[in-house]
């Protein structure tokens, strides 16, 4: 598989990459490639709503929740899962079937973002 | 003794745990010696409240992998915004940062205060009879 700097790509296309990797049972690379997919959901919700994105997405997160759209808590909840698999991806620190459970709750997020499935 | 009055017994015990557990797990954190510690002590004090829920409902899911279909299936029944299930996952990497990774300090606070958040809707939902 070729590596790509992660601007390259869109969060949709990291998440068909992401789940060929999982179809193949490399759940820690799956896991890697979906946290790039939350990362570029954020980075375009950014831009589309014209608010400041810097690496601190935690800040975006709660800016992104302020106008009250979403419930409390909405974007910092998907951002802290996609930062979970992140882990996972960097560490190894989930079993084969937690990492199962935490990429279809992440990929839940990437999906209600997108609009794709 | 009726028949759900164990799964009661059980829930309250449970309950009691989970505050005891987010009790120690605020004087560690005010006393900013150990961190790492307090977080743990969170991420046990969520675990208790699950079982409590779930025992008040006849349930008993021991592995963690039962507790996050346990919140799943809550999530089906009532959908919150954001979802049990997904939050989780956010304070769930309390006990990753206490066990294998030292989270930046901006997501462990996160993680801290989604941690709390979960703990008072789980005791909520209990204390409104599950």
């Amino acid at each position: 598989m070729t590596t790509e700097p992660a601007a390259e790509l869109t969060a949709l296309e990291y998440t068909r990459r992401a789940d060929r990797a999982m179809a193949y049972g490399q759940h820690r690379e799956a896991a890697g490639l979906l946290w790039k997919a939350v990362r570029a959901t954020f980075i375009g919700l950014a831009q589309k709503r014209g608010l400041h994105c810097d690496s601190d997405l935690i800040a975006l997160a709660k800016d992104l929740e302020a106008d009250g759209s979403v419930g409390k808590g909405y974007y910092r909840s998907g951002l802290g899962a996609g930062q979970y698999l992140r882990d996972h991806a960097e560490l190894g620190v989930l079993s084969a079937s937690a990492a199962r459970d935490a990429y279809k709750t992440v990929r839940e997020f990437i999906v209600e973002q997108h609009g794709e499935s | 003794m009726s028949p759900n009055r164990p799964g009661r017994e059980k829930a309250a015990r449970h309950a009691a745990q989970a505050r005891e557990y987010r009790r120690l797990a605020d004087l560690l954190m005010e006393r900013e010696t150990a961190p790492e510690a307090a977080g743990e002590l969170l991420y046990a004090a969520a675990r208790q409240c699950i079982n409590a829920v779930a025992n008040q409902r006849g349930l008993n899911p021991g592995a963690t992998a039962a507790k996050r279909q346990f919140l799943t299936a809550m999530d089906e029944q009532a959908a919150g915004t954001p979802p049990l299930s997904r939050d989780w996952y956010t304070l769930a990497k309390l006990h990753t940062h206490a066990d294998q990774i030292h989270l930046p300090a901006s997501e462990f606070a996160e993680a801290w205060d989604k941690g709390q958040a979960f703990i008072d809707q789980m005791l909520a939902i209990y204390a409104g009879g599950g």
